[in-house]
């Protein structure tokens, strides 16, 4: 977004105020409305999409493919597409890994639901594929002084889309020490485990009695820092004038790593990077712990509704 | 694949359908109403193809504009994940460039690009999810989103794929695993006419096959764009009763 001196010297002021103003009138706390539908790719384990108004859009997509034994980071792979993006840009493949290691990092005790035997995992393939809001005002296929931080909303998305994830259920013996056979499964969708069960379904609360409920996918929330102010989902325009970026992960009920730092301002002008005080990582992770509990909650009634209602087949 | 029987004697095909029979074809048109000048959205069987046109606007770059007409450009985006097994194909692969400069080629002429020139016509595909024939789905949305810019056009353009089944039975509106199994012409047409806009051949088919094939095929493109009109209608009927009230 291309702003004249006047116009961004006029939104630092009224966002680094004691009383500061949104450019939409939304409180610095309050995020932005999102539209959200789960389970429409047929040909996936588990799907999501997530529209903002502003036309920013992100599908996810979840398959699984069963692999021999390896390590454990190799159980997921993430993959960002952005637009008609190159996708060897630096900025694609930091957020990868930001992403990326957000899941690893809090998968820990999901990763015995990926295990199918003593020689075979389920591998999750997650694809990203954002669409930013402003590809036609690009003037090149490497210009992205108008892309937007699509971290938080990518973040999630892949909630979503691992909670609306189905893995086939296994017919063969779990256990292979012995004798190596390949896994089989029961070929009926209507049979498939939810890899992050609901807390509603009995069956699987009885079943499963350690603390597999409450776990949830990681989310991450971008906050923009002016002056002492911060402001969680910036819209481009705040990204535009803010001193920094300030990125902090949540799951199951706590912050988690990663708390960075990172350049909101894609543009690249310099003049309005400027650092941040500590106070405001204390400050963020305060704010954080306050709205992300019930984003979550919010999210969760979105799974919900999708999983207990049938295949949906398209979505608009 | 062999050991599939894709067309049993008693005429019906993995899927059930008959040899005439197309998928079910569902469609949307101003779907991103912020993100673009026109957008449509296109369903065929398990295919979901979505488009985004933006246009006419100024050149990116000197090598797009033209004096007297239009350029369009068309991106084609097929996720990696739009397959039954998860494939990444890399921006460069042969067969998406050769889709893309069909699409291109096609819409150059069914557009009335003298009307807008010195701009461009952007038109950005997406396959969310393949089950055969994603050029003719593709083609479809392409229309679709045309005509949802406002774009001059001179008709339709509908799309639609045949295949020729052991070298005598022909197969409309192909699944992707007969696609795998038989030769196939993709083919789009022009507006209620017999006119070709569009074709494209995988692999070969005799040549004495050819007319049944193509008529089976134009048959099939004239339905698809009845289906197309008939959204369309509904959508510009939604949008005069709310611009009313």
């Amino acid at each position: 977004m291309s702003f004249s001196v006047s116009e961004k010297d006029y939104l630092y002021q009224s966002l680094s105020s004691k009383t500061p103003i949104r450019p939409d009138g939304r409180k610095s706390h309050q995020l932005r409305g999102i539209e959200a539908s789960i389970n429409f790719l047929p040909n996936s384990n588990g799907s999501s999409r997530i529209r903002l108004s502003d036309g920013s859009e992100v599908i996810i997509s979840i398959k699984s493919k069963v692999v021999k034994m390896s390590t454990l980071a190799d159980l997921i792979e993430l993959d960002l597409t952005i637009d008609n993006l190159r996708d060897d840009l630096t900025f694609i493949s930091d957020w990868t890994n930001i992403l990326r290691n957000s899941l690893l990092r809090n998968f820990a005790d999901k990763f015995e639901c990926l295990k199918l035997t003593t020689r075979y995992y389920f591998k999750l393939y997650v694809d990203v594929l954002f669409l930013s809001s402003s590809s036609n005002a690009r003037t090149t296929k490497t210009d992205t002084s108008f892309l937007q931080n699509p971290l938080s909303m990518i973040s999630f998305g892949i909630y979503l889309a691992l909670k609306s994830t189905r893995l086939p259920l296994l017919i063969s013996n779990s256990n292979d020490k012995d004798i190596e056979e390949l896994p089989t499964f029961n070929d009926d969708w209507s049979s498939t485990v939810l890899l992050y069960p609901q807390d509603e379904d009995e069956e699987i609360k009885e079943n499963n009695t350690t603390s597999q409920n409450s776990s949830s996918p990681p989310l991450l929330f971008v906050l923009s820092v002016v002056k002492n102010n911060l402001f969680i989902d910036p819209s481009i325009e705040e990204q535009e004038i803010s001193d920094c970026g300030l990125v902090i992960g949540w799951c199951s009920g706590k912050v988690v790593s990663p708390i960075e730092s990172l350049n909101l301002n894609q543009s690249g002008s310099s003049e309005y990077i400027k650092g941040m005080h500590g106070q405001n990582i204390i400050e963020g992770i305060k704010m954080i712990e306050n709205v992300a509990a019930t984003v979550s909650k919010g999210l969760d009634e979105i799974v919900k509704d999708g999983n207990n209602s049938v295949f949906m087949d398209s979505i608009f | 694949m062999s050991n599939k029987e894709l067309y049993s004697p008693e005429g019906l095909r993995l899927d059930g359908r008959r040899w005439n029979e197309l998928k079910s074809f569902t469609c949307k048109v101003n779907t991103h109403q912020t993100s673009s000048d026109g957008s449509s959205y296109v369903q065929q069987g398990n295919t979901k193809v979505m488009c985004k046109v933006n246009g006419p606007l100024e050149p990116k770059s000197k090598a797009n504009s033209n004096n007297n007409n239009a350029s369009i450009t068309v991106n084609l985006n097929i996720a990696s994940f739009s397959p039954v097994e998860r494939r990444k194909r890399p921006k460069s692969d042969r067969r998406i460039k050769e889709m893309m400069t069909i699409l291109e080629k096609t819409f150059s002429e069914t557009v009335i690009t003298k009307l807008y020139p010195r701009t461009q016509i952007i038109v950005d595909c997406y396959v969310l999810s393949q089950d055969g024939g994603i050029l003719s789905a593709v083609a479809n949305s392409v229309t679709l989103a045309l005509i949802d810019a406002g774009i001059a056009m001179y008709d339709f353009v509908s799309s639609i794929n045949v295949g020729l089944y052991n070298n005598s039975i022909p197969i409309l509106d192909l699944n992707h695993l007969e696609e795998g199994d038989m030769s196939f012409l993709t083919l789009g047409i022009v507006g209620k006419s017999e006119k070709l806009a569009m074709m494209l051949l995988e692999e070969k088919i005799p040549f004495d096959k050819l007319e049944t094939l193509l008529g089976i095929g134009i048959s099939g493109a004239q339905r698809i764009k009845d289906l197309m009109d008939e959204e369309l209608r509904k959508h510009g009927k939604l949008l005069i009763s709310t611009a009313a009230s």
